[in-house]
């Protein structure tokens, strides 16, 4: 995303105005967790469902 | 001075005022003039209620004159984090939007404490809006390290590490979205505990990332640790997302044997830039292990970095959807690194937020499979260096800001993202009189197994016993 994208979200979607310099901050960040991001949403299936992580955990629980 | 009432450890004191050997009023004297003294060096309180604590002390010695059971932590001087709501006091968040802000209900984990018997001395320094690791804080002045005062305490229990050290209180609530309780412990040489995810109640406790934020204490000692954890985990009512599971006697659970453990080491992530002094006492401690009976195995473990990154985009995007009005409203109000590290979450898609959240199952299966198929307990270093200076550490929100933030919590983040309970010990000192910590992880509800390895562990060294030159 280039700063220009990135400062009209802002404008629009929250009534932000960002300087060149924030915009560009936040830009480098987005760029950083972004191939990693896109990397793992490849590996996401279509039953996938953010709930599961609770049952996991217990699945996963220390047996007493 | 071990005889004085602020040197005692935790458990030993509540046992002696249940006892009538001290009497609450007491230790809360005490504490108060300790208090009173290193206050101006350390800066770790931002509120003292002096007040509130010596009569919650005589309504201790009354319950005891009166031949009642004060609880297990009779008489305990606390003081917490100054994100944990009490009816009718200011909870800063360590933040000037919420300088003034009155709670209008209590936090269940202090309900609970106060039920046992502990006494509340006040609110502690944090980061604002418990938002960075270095211990920083523009509103209230910076706490500082009791070991070397221009050292950083760690972040964003800050206070909390500070306080426990210098034997200002005896223990304190921290959180921990992604090492906030397990940094201070490190850089101040106690020990803390992050609990599994949803082990303990965060019902009226400042939210940042609901995904992520855990409550848990910090004490001198493993030992001290599970008395406060027999207090504060299990169900609560107020907090549907808390578990179901009830809660332990921690306490009882250290004093088991340990039985021949297996104590894994990883073979890669976890040695990346690791300070020397680090390396020698992770040696060192598996030495100690070894002899306590404890098996070292050899463990390697997944990729890290998607565990750090969807953790980074989960953070932000719930963050920001907590202070969007604010960071619309007020944005000048925030510390500018504070504000930068939530505002990228404005800027997130929806879709990645929900397959970083859609990840999270399928990378902790991973995990698990990998090391706890292999071992019962995973040995880490709490962070890679002792504590840095407060002025390396003020970077602002500069460029320099995500890795430096990264390096301090790489070692805490993944297993926030993973949800595991953790806890972190002192484990030596550096060159430099700063203390080195160490994390020991263990499987999802696997508390009462790290605090009996860490309580065997501190049984076999000393250096949880080891009180900051101040």
């Amino acid at each position: 995303m280039d700063r220009e994208m990135l400062r009209r979200l802002a404008r629009t979607w929250h009534g932000i105005e960002l300087s060149e310099a924030e915009a560009d901050g936040i830009r480098r960040f987005l760029d950083s967790v972004e191939p990693v991001a896109e990397r793992e949403s490849r590996r996401h299936e279509f039953q996938d469902e953010p709930a599961r992580y609770w049952a996991t955990l217990e699945a996963l629980a220390e047996q007493h | 001075m071990p005889s004085e009432p602020t040197h005692v450890d935790l458990v030993e004191l509540a046992d002696q005022v249940r006892a009538r050997k001290l009497s609450a009023v007491e230790v809360a004297e005490a504490s108060l003039a300790r208090i009173a003294d290193k206050q101006p060096e350390l800066n770790c309180f931002i509120s003292l209620d002096a007040d509130g604590a010596m009569r919650a002390a005589r309504a201790v010695d009354a319950r005891i004159a009166r031949g009642e059971d004060p609880g297990p932590l009779a008489g305990v001087p606390l003081a917490h984090k100054d994100m944990f709501y009490r009816q009718g006091r200011i909870s800063t968040c360590g933040s000037k939007i919420r300088r003034q802000w009155v709670a209008d209900n209590t936090a269940t984990a202090l309900t609970r404490l106060d039920a046992a018997g502990a006494l509340d001395l006040g609110g502690l320094n944090m980061t604002e809006f418990a938002v960075g690791p270095t211990g920083h804080n523009l509103q209230f002045g910076a706490c500082r390290n009791p070991w070397n005062t221009s050292h950083s305490p760690g972040g964003s229990s800050a206070g909390s590490g500070a306080a426990v050290a210098a034997r200002l209180v005896h223990g304190s609530l921290g959180s921990d979205t992604g090492g906030s309780i397990r940094l201070p412990s490190a850089f101040n040489g106690v020990t803390g505990m992050k609990p599994t995810q949803t082990r303990v109640s965060r019902h009226a406790v400042m939210p940042l990332s609901g995904s992520f934020d855990c409550v848990g204490p910090l004490a001198r000692s493993a030992r001290d640790v599970a008395r406060l954890m027999s207090v504060l985990a299990g169900h609560d009512p107020l907090d549907s997302t808390s578990s179901r599971r009830p809660s332990e006697n921690f306490e009882a659970a250290c004093e088991l044997p340990v039985k021949g453990p297996k104590v894994g080491l990883p073979t890669s992530y976890y040695t990346d830039g690791l300070d020397p002094a680090l390396e020698r006492a992770l040696t060192v401690t598996g030495k100690v292990l070894a002899a306590m009976g404890c098996a070292l195995v050899e463990v390697p473990v997944p990729a890290h970095e998607p565990l750090n990154m969807l953790w980074q985009i989960i953070l932000s995007a719930e963050a920001a959807t907590i202070h969007r009005r604010w960071l619309i409203e007020r944005p000048g109000d925030y510390n500018p690194q504070v504000k930068r590290r939530i505002e990228l979450g404005l800027y997130l898609p929806a879709t990645r937020y929900l397959e970083a959240m859609d990840a999270r199952d399928r990378l902790t299966r991973e995990f698990a499979g990998m090391v706890f198929s292999r071992c019962d307990v995973l040995l880490t270093p709490g962070t890679p260096v002792p504590a840095p200076t407060l002025d390396e550490l003020d970077v602002g929100a500069s460029d320099k800001m995500p890795e430096l933030i990264l390096k301090l919590s790489a070692f805490t983040r993944p297993i926030s993202f993973l949800g595991l309970p953790a806890l972190s010990l002192p484990c030596g000192f550096a060159e430099n009189g700063l203390p080195l910590g160490m994390q020991l992880v263990g499987r999802p509800f696997a508390e009462a197994t790290l605090l009996r390895l860490g309580h065997h562990y501190q049984q076999a060294t000393d250096w949880h016993r080891r009180v900051p030159p101040i």
